[in-house]
């Protein structure tokens, strides 16, 4: 493998693995509620923003990204709380476009609490480049890696092993049974828009050391991590992560051998590519399997 | 144990319930016979609390009329719905698990037990996902998760809809098993001579008012009854 096309996968990876976050979060609340998500960019863009002006404020890298995550869920729980709980029964469309209005709020309110700059955010443990089969990659890349992985390994024991995420599973399969089973189906969908959010959060930060953070940061995060969930299969986690990780490789392979001019235009060709062709994803359900 | 009084519901501006009023005792099995469409299960999801309806539920001396369905669960109310409505791509353990969703860890060990003793061909089949089983496990599954939950009010909604004889027969014994048992069960079922024979009172419901009342022998004597619902 030339050394060029390795730094090329290792870029992709990183990438990659920060859009499956946010293609996991779409997957999260699309299962809990057929709903997509379209603040799940600004999720991201909280994250990455909180923690900068957490850290300029003076506090602690490590005391800032818990504080950001919590901030985040907690916008997260409001939106599904105040925004999407409110007009429960309204038809799928109605709940996506409530989702929409409030990305936009929740850009402006960025502005106004934080401001219209890029900001950067001190990479975690340096950013000497480490040599990597003839590549090289950032400290910071190892942390996007790593902490993705962790983050997929605790979501699978709590989706496969946990009684509360077997239930999400179950209410997203079928709400009325898991009601029948005492389960609080509005509990559920209260607790996808937390967790989509810490996790849309998470990727906000570990990416912001790489690629700046600013108010509008989510716009291009959300499309791509949309694009990944598309792609895997709305409402699968296994899709998603696969998802994330093809086209964040797509990406930077085409930027690579092609023109970085394509890079953003991928992960559209990506979305109508799979939309026409396949759309139920590489891992989506049939259609025939829905009874 | 169960009293519904005045009970009304709707879909839009169609009345599926025009006041229903009816008792269910305790360790009763109560069936509720009526055609297609006549409000069924209508009524049971009014009970199951997951059907907006207006009038009285009584349950164990509590109006529980405003209680959300969750909480209805852990009071006893538990409700095997129409159509199986097992978790396809779930294992039939988890399954089963989930129908303990509001018991205790130690509780759902104890259920998963009885109800592996009681669905022997459930225990061979747990790891596999509910959505492959046959029909008629499927029915068993369905069953055996709303036990899981402890019952105190089995509400069974058309248990052996679209079953072949052997296994129709099958799941009336298990009706009967558990009615020894001394669970108290509200059956709905389409074979209304089934349902009237195993239990000790039935009611008729027709286009959402209780039209009949009396003992399951009573009903099936009825000559109203016979020509309806028994086609003779
Ligand atoms: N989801 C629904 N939306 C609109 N009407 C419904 C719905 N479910 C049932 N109905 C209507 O309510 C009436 C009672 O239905 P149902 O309770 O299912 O009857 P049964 O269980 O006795 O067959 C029927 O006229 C049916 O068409
Ligand atoms: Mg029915």
């Amino acid at each position: 493998m030339s050394a060029q096309l390795a730094q090329y996968l290792l870029s992709g990876l990183t990438i990659g693995a920060i859009y499956a976050l946010v293609a996991l979060g779409f997957a999260i609340i699309y299962n809990a509620s057929h709903v997509i998500n379209f603040a799940q960019g600004e999720f991201v863009m909280i994250g990455g923003m909180a923690t900068v002006s957490l850290a300029n404020a003076g506090l602690p890298v490590l005391a800032a990204i818990p504080v950001a995550v919590l901030a985040a869920a907690a916008v997260g729980l409001a939106l599904e709380k105040f925004a999407v709980e409110p007009a429960r029964g309204a038809s799928v469309v109605t709940l996506i476009i409530i989702t929409i209005g409030a990305s936009i709020l929740l850009r402006g309110l960025a502005t106004l609490v934080w401001d219209k700059n890029l900001h950067a955010l001190k990479p975690f443990s340096g950013d000497r480049p480490i040599e990597l089969a003839g590549a090289t990659i950032l400290p910071q890349s190892l942390w996007v890696l790593g902490v993705t992985f962790a983050i997929v390994l605790a979501l699978g024991w709590f989706f496969g092993r946990t009684l509360t995420g077997k239930a999400m599973l179950a209410t997203s399969h079928n709400p009325l049974a898991a009601q029948l089973c005492g389960v609080n189906v509005r509990f559920v969908l209260l607790l996808s828009f937390g967790l989509s959010a810490a996790l849309g959060a998470v990727a906000g930060i570990l990416i912001a050391p790489i690629t700046l953070t600013s108010w509008d940061v989510g716009v291009m995060l959300g499309l791509k991590g949309f694009a990944a969930a598309i792609l895997g299969g709305l409402g699968s986690g296994a899709g998603a992560v696969v998802g994330g990780l093809a086209l964040g490789i797509a990406e930077s392979l085409g930027a690579g051998y092609l023109s970085s001019a394509y890079k953003d235009a991928i992960a559209f060709v990506i979305i109508l590519a799979v939309l026409f062709f396949m759309p139920s994803g590489l891992f989506g359900k049939k259609s025939a399997e829905r009874v | 144990m169960l009293e519904v009084s005045a009970l009304t519901s709707h879909y839009g501006r169609i009345q599926a319930l025009a006041g229903i009023d009816l008792t269910v005792e305790d360790g009763e099995l109560v069936a509720l016979v009526g055609a297609n469409g006549a409000g069924k299960s209508t009524l049971l999801r009014a009970i199951s609390g997951v059907q907006p309806s207006s009038g009285k539920i009584i349950f164990n001396g509590n109006d529980i009329s405003g209680v959300r369905s969750d909480r209805r669960v852990r009071l006893g109310i538990v409700q095997v719905p129409e159509g199986r409505q097992v978790f396809g791509p779930l294992s039939v353990e988890d399954n089963l698990r989930l129908g303990a969703y509001t018991r205790t860890r130690a509780e759902s060990d104890a259920e998963l037990e009885r109800v592996y003793a009681m669905f022997p061909a459930l225990k061979e089949r747990r790891g596999q996902a509910a959505g492959v089983l046959s029909g008629g496990q499927q029915q068993m599954l369905a069953m055996g998760r709303g036990l899981m939950a402890k019952p105190r009010l089995l509400l069974l909604d058309e248990p052996s809809m679209g079953l072949a004889p052997r296994l129709v027969e099958e799941i009336f014994a298990k009706v009967r098993a558990l009615k020894a048992a001394r669970t108290t069960i509200f059956l709905v079922d389409q074979n209304a001579r089934a349902a009237l024979s195993v239990a000790d009172r039935g009611y008729v419901l027709e286009t959402g008012r209780v039209v009949l009342a009396g003992s399951g022998a009573e009903l099936l004597a009825d000559e109203k009854v016979r020509q309806a619902y028994l086609g003779l």
